[in-house]
């Protein structure tokens, strides 16, 4: 029986051995280090918001006649309206300002190339041209890439904002428009009717 | 009868003896284990040195810290070099012996953060041989839904893994220095109509193995 116990007991202790080996030897292989920084990378975005608004007089004029452009350039009929914009941060917006027929397939349109748009800027206390009397026509291609711009559309106007830090900045804008001269009228009542609309694209 | 008693007490003390002699081992291994081989965040040091490895996490002075920012294009973003438009740090290593080392490098958001995921980019570069070269494209924060094998927790994002092993021709101890610089940007997408933050913390979590 002794010897059966010394046996069992020296097993023990080589088993106790081997595990100890064992343990010592996985926690040799599972090393970890964790390391939490200190420093707090940030950001906080700029704020850019367009405005449009729209006065109150429009154009509209019934019994229109063919008319030459030194008149209508002057007529007091006109549709004022103006872009704002209002940017925290350094950056530079692009933006184009749109006419867009809206009587769609009406039968009494009159053709494109009949009206003539002309379009003034305010600045300081002046308005002075920056279209000048130009046919209605498609301006098919835009220079913004980044937004969706309706290109059924005519090209008034383009322009940029550009912030350093922070700026409001408005730009009051009037529209004329009437028939033009070389129209040849006939007894049929004809209508022309458009929007204005603007895009803005931050140049990133 | 007495010889038999004698037998009975013998075999007693010689169990004892055992449970005695188990016990301490076991001891002395929970002991030494808690001692060397873990580092934790709570720990003031953050230099873990045994006789074969250690590593080691160090942060530059310059941090990004970028207000009024506007959406960014990647091709911009990547370029940043201005004052507070990038972030260095470092990653020690030494290797002795037969181990590799595997390493994380983490970013960790600021819960206070309210800039969506989705319209940040973090671009990480290392430095190789006096140049700084990209390890990834510019990615979104892209948070673990749980934790890795090495032990970057979830919600954190893991910018680069790292696995150190011994060169046999460099002998028989082998240190690395891995210089790094994070930038993080607006993406080109994000939305402006509201002024918001984003932050990030770079954590490093390492673990060996042997070969």
């Amino acid at each position: 029986m002794n010897n059966t116990d010394s046996k069992n007991i020296l097993l023990s202790v080589i088993g106790v051995a081997i595990l100890f080996v064992a343990i010592v030897g996985i926690s040799y292989a599972i090393f970890v280090y964790v390391k939490n920084g200190n420093t707090a990378n940030t950001i906080s975005t700029g704020k850019i918001s367009m405005l449009y608004t729209e006065s109150d007089n429009t154009i509209s004029i019934t019994n229109a006649i063919p008319t030459p452009d030194s008149t209508g350039k002057i007529q007091k009929d006109y549709f004022e309206f103006t872009a704002a914009a209002n940017i925290k941060g350094k950056a530079s917006i692009d933006y184009e300002i749109r006419a867009r027929r809206t009587d769609g397939e009406d039968a009494n349109r009159l053709a494109d190339n009949v009206v003539n748009l002309y379009i003034e800027k305010k600045e300081g206390s002046e308005y002075k041209a920056v279209m000048e009397p130009t046919t209605y026509s498609i301006t098919s291609s835009s220079t913004l890439n980044n937004i969706y711009v309706n290109k059924d559309s005519m090209l008034l106007y383009k322009g940029t904002i550009v912030s350093n830090d922070e700026v409001y900045k408005e730009e009051k804008f009037r529209l004329r428009m009437w028939v033009n001269e070389n129209y040849k009228m006939d007894d049929k009542e004809k209508i022309f009717k458009l929007k204005v609309d603007i895009y803005s694209n931050l140049n990133k | 009868m007495k010889e038999s008693e004698n037998t009975g007490v013998e075999y007693s003390r010689k169990i004892f003896i055992l449970l005695l002699l188990i016990t301490l081992l076991v001891l002395i291994v929970i002991g030494f284990s808690f001692a060397v081989y873990i580092n934790n965040e709570n720990s003031i040091e953050n230099t873990l040195k045994s006789d074969q490895i250690s590593m080691e996490y160090l942060e530059s002075d310059n941090k990004i810290s970028i207000v009024n920012a506007m959406p960014t294009s990647d091709e911009k973003g990547m370029k940043q070099l201005g004052k507070n438009e990038y972030f260095d740090f470092t990653v020690n290593s030494k290797i002795v012996g037969d181990v590799k080392i595997e390493y994380e490098i983490a970013a960790r958001k600021d819960k206070n953060s309210t800039i969506p995921d989705d319209q940040i980019k973090l671009y990480l570069e290392q430095e190789k041989s006096g140049t700084y070269v990209k390890v990834h494209e510019p990615k979104n924060y892209i948070a673990l839904t749980k934790d890795s094998e090495i032990g970057t927790p979830a919600g954190s994002m893991i910018l680069h893994r790292v696995v150190k092993e011994k060169d046999k021709s460099e002998g028989n101890i082998e240190k690395h220095s891995d210089n790094y610089r994070l930038r993080i940007w607006l993406d080109e997408n994000a939305s402006i109509s509201e002024i918001r933050n984003f932050s990030v913390t770079v954590d490093v979590y390492g673990k060996t193995k042997n070969k």
